[in-house]
């Protein structure tokens, strides 16, 4: 099978005073979310994420870990590392990344002193 | 096809502890302790005329200490093991009268470790042209000419010396990408010296930084970035 | 000197080279020391060398400075790192030129002064101790001789100086093969020794002040014209190349920039491989088309005196003997400028790490050297039997009492390759004078001492005496005695040179300097 396309560092945004791993998870589960990563699509080795975007090996080990925790990535020996075809772990992350907005929609209402409705309808006004 | 040596496993493979250098009745590094394991990319990280030169010629054996102990991989350190580190010099300059082609030719033969497959591998990814002459090369190309001669040896430990100084950006990225591609086995050290923080911040496992020819601190790169520092912010509160 | 020093390159240029000078306490106890082996050695000449000779002979010795610092200064400008902002200095490429140049000279006059003293201690001893009571008037000679070899050493430093210097135009095209003529010059200087020391009639006339001294005004007048003819050429030629090119190297700068296939087949693994990596350097210098031209030269020059040579019964051996004095000490000198050059460049630290152990690594120059030495030697002798041959062929009479110049000859190779051996096995032990400075002092007479071997060797060998009288059991001792000594001191320099091998990685030109320069400013005598 031919490998799919190597990660460049353009695909990602990196804070450097934040663990990189939980970076490269938070980001690659939003591109499964979003459908950037159709599912059962093949990613890069360890080896080559590391080569690609320049980091650790073991960073990028530790995030392809993460990710299946998440069972967002599944690992096949000696074939690779696929994006899941499990429809509910995809709807999961999804879900997960929602909640994650409207957390901090919420938290920006409150600072305001709004409720999210509130919020929302202030932002419309003209 | 090489044997792992049994008993080096679980040894760190760099260890310094009280190294004391004096040269010419100026000390140069002063009680300098620390400890590199093995299977790690660690960085030598701090200003220009703060001793890593001088250490690293230490850790490979060129000049003796005049205090305190260096030891690879759990053996004191000293010109008979060069065989098991690959260095790269700081400004270093190959033949220039050889062309890569011919003085890879030598290197094959002349260092005991040499992986002709890897040779093939990273001459791809470096780009080098076989037929150029050195003295002809820019300094980007010398520079992965001198990586590729680094890398191509199956040394366990790896000690760079400011591999970027004026390299261009596409051949600073591919020693970058090399330099990882070469760690992925999980068996080779790598150390690191550099002042170019913003090149090697992602790949570092581990810091030591060094001022004044003494350790100002030895940091753990995720432990730091757990803490929400950077090593760059790390390093600037130590230096600046 | 008020007005050049006001000059602000000059100032440059002699900030740099007055470091070498003794103008220090300690640079001049260094320079006291050296002048005194010289002047020992003089003193020790054989006692027919007159006043006259010894003078001469620091002629040659001059000339030979001042070329060689001249050459010197040449090759290190390319690799010199303060090269570009040098040429970029908002001056007349002129000036930049004339004030490294009078800089250069500048330091060549303190060495003259320094050989013109020696030479008149050792003369002013040799005199006092009663060396010349057949020669009553030497004492009066020397006022005179001292005057015209004053202006003579003048002369020739400038002269010499100018020639060295221009070897900068000489990198490229056409003005490569100017390096010719140039090694025509420079390089014959070296076979002057023995004829200068001699007392022959013709000799002395050559050398008595009078002649000097009309010689010197006669290079003072052509001086002139040389100067500004040399900073003229190298400013037009020479500059435009530096600021061309990124590296150095004559080698590096013809048109090939890429070599398709390898040129040195490299035999095995190890050891084997580092000798190729050694002798690749001279192959690859060998090849060049100026290097082959003037060794096609050398051997044609060696068939010639071949075939003079063989009229007289002498004459064979005596030109064998010049071919092995050369091969004698060849290899000393050019592996001293191997390993100093090697030590200021940036190529030391990969060498040293090369994983090997030091002695092999100096083992495999060591071998590289001589082989490389003893291949010119061959062809000299082949080119030497080549001009033998054909003087017979020619019906010409061919002077060759084989059975006894057969021993003779054979006492000569064994006693001068012994020489040769440990020469080189001393010139190797130079890293361990970094050790202390104790080892410093010691290294400072043993080096000067090895540079004057052949001179050394030629007078105290007599080969003169040897082949009008043949080899006696006397002689055969000290052939022993040389190899003994040769194997000892050579063997142990060697160790002593291994041991301290890194000792070049503090001690490279550029740290020396840094930390001469900064004593310097802080007016420290030692640093």
């Amino acid at each position: 099978m031919p490998p799919g396309r190597n990660w460049t560092t353009e695909d990602f945004r990196l804070d450097p005073s934040r663990p990189l791993y939980e970076q490269f998870t938070e980001q690659i589960r939003a591109m499964i979310a979003k459908g950037e990563l159709a599912p059962g699509e093949r990613l890069p080795s360890v080896r080559e994420m590391a080569s690609g975007l320049r980091v650790n090996p073991t960073t990028a080990m530790k995030t392809y870990q993460e990710l299946e925790r998440m069972n967002l990535i599944v690992t096949y020996r000696g074939q690779g590392t696929f994006v899941t075809r499990e429809e509910e772990a995809i709807r999961r992350s999804r879900r997960q990344l929602a909640q994650e907005a409207v957390r901090q929609l919420t938290e920006t209402a409150r600072s305001l002193g709004l409720t999210p409705e509130q919020l929302w309808e202030l932002a419309r006004e003209e | 096809m090489e044997m792992k040596d049994r008993s080096l496993e679980g040894k760190p493979a760099i260890r310094c502890e009280g190294v004391e250098v004096v040269i010419r009745k100026k000390q140069v590094l002063r009680n300098v302790s620390f400890e590199v394991e093995a299977g790690r990319l660690a960085g030598l990280l701090g200003p220009n005329g703060a001793g890593k030169s001088t250490l690293l010629r230490l850790l490979t054996g060129l000049l003796p200490p005049d205090g305190g102990t260096v030891e690879l991989f759990g053996r004191p350190a000293g010109p008979e093991r060069l065989a098991e580190v690959s260095f790269l010099p700081d400004r270093g300059q190959l033949p220039v009268y050889l062309s890569a082609g011919e003085w890879l030719g030598f290197a094959a033969k002349l260092y005991p470790d040499w992986n002709r497959g890897r040779e093939r591998e990273l001459i791809e990814k470096l780009e080098i042209d076989r037929a150029k002459r050195i003295g002809s090369m820019s300094r980007g190309e010398e520079a992965r000419l001198q990586l590729l001669t680094c890398l191509s040896r199956e040394a366990p430990l790896l000690i760079l010396d400011e591999p970027f100084t004026g390299v261009d950006l596409v051949s600073r990225e591919r020693i970058a990408s090399a330099v990882v591609g070469e760690m992925a086995d999980g068996d080779r050290t790598f150390l690191i010296a550099t002042h170019d923080i913003r090149e090697m911040e992602q790949l570092f496992d581990c810091i030591v930084l060094i001022g004044d020819g003494a350790v100002k601190g030895a940091y753990d790169v995720d432990e730091l970035r757990q803490a929400g520092r950077s090593v760059e912010s790390c390093y600037r509160e130590v230096f600046a | 000197m008020k007005k050049w020093t006001d000059d602000p390159l000059f100032a440059l240029e002699w900030s740099s080279a007055r470091m070498a000078l003794p103008l220090n306490a300690r640079n001049g106890m260094i320079w006291a020391a050296a002048a005194l082996t010289a002047v020992v050695v003089g003193v020790l000449l054989p006692d027919r060398v007159t006043p006259e000779s010894i003078f001469a002979c620091g002629a040659v010795i001059v000339a030979l400075i001042a070329s060689h610092y001249g050459l010197a200064l040449s090759f290190g400008l390319w690799v010199n790192p303060f090269k570009d902002w040098w040429l970029m200095l908002p001056h007349p490429r002129e000036s930049l030129i004339r004030s490294k140049l009078l800089a250069a000279v500048a330091k060549q006059m303190f060495a003259s002064a320094a050989v013109w003293l020696v030479c008149l201690l050792a003369t002013v001893v040799r005199i006092e101790s009663g060396v010349y009571w057949t020669d009553p008037g030497a004492a009066d000679r020397v006022p005179g001789d001292l005057l015209a070899y004053g202006l003579a050493y003048a002369a020739v430093s400038a002269v010499f100086g100018c020639f060295g210097f221009a070897v900068l135009g000489m990198n490229v095209g056409w003005r490569r093969w100017l390096l010719l003529p140039l090694a025509l010059f420079v390089l014959p200087l070296y076979g002057l020794f023995p004829p200068v020391l001699g007392s022959a009639e013709a000799v002395q006339r050559t050398v008595s002040a009078g002649t000097v001294f009309f010689g010197s005004c006669a290079a003072l007048l052509v001086a002139v014209p040389l100067w500004r003819g040399t900073i003229r050429f190298v400013t037009r030629y020479g500059l435009p190349e530096l600021a061309r090119y990124r590296s150095a190297e004559l080698a590096v700068r013809n048109r090939k920039e890429t070599i398709a296939a390898a040129r040195f087949p490299v035999g095995g693994a190890g050891f084997r491989a580092l000798l190729a990596l050694e002798r690749s350097r001279f192959r690859h210098l060998a090849a060049l088309p100026p290097v082959r031209a003037l060794a096609a030269l050398l051997v044609l020059a060696a068939a010639a005196g071949g075939y003079r040579a063989c009229a007289e019964p002498t004459g064979l051996l005596s030109l064998l003997s010049v071919v092995l004095m050369l091969a004698m000490w060849l290899p000393s000198v050019i592996l001293s400028i191997l390993n100093q050059t090697e030590a200021n460049s940036r190529r030391i630290v990969w060498w040293l790490v090369l994983p090997f152990a030091r002695r092999a690594l100096l083992f495999a120059r060591w071998t590289a050297v001589w082989t490389t030495v003893l291949r010119w030697a061959g062809g000299w002798l082949a080119g030497i039997a080549i001009g033998a041959a054909a003087r017979w062929a020619a019906g010409g009479s061919v002077q060759l009492p084989w059975d006894r110049d057969g021993t003779t000859l054979l006492y000569l190779v064994a006693v001068i390759m012994g020489i040769g051996v440990m020469l080189s096995g001393t010139v190797l032990s130079q890293p361990a004078s970094y050790r202390s400075p104790l080892a410093a002092w010691l290294f400072v007479p043993l080096s000067s001492l090895s540079s004057s071997a052949p001179f050394l060797v030629w007078q105290w060998l007599a080969p003169d005496r040897l082949l009008a009288e043949g080899v006696g059991p006397g002689d055969w001792r000290t052939a022993v005695l040389c190899a003994a000594g040769a194997l000892a001191l050579g063997g142990f320099g060697f160790s002593a040179g291994a041991k301290s091998l890194h000792l070049y990685l503090v001690n490279s030109r550029e740290a020396v300097q840094r930390r001469t320069g900064a004593a310097w400013e802080r007016r420290r005598p030692f640093s």
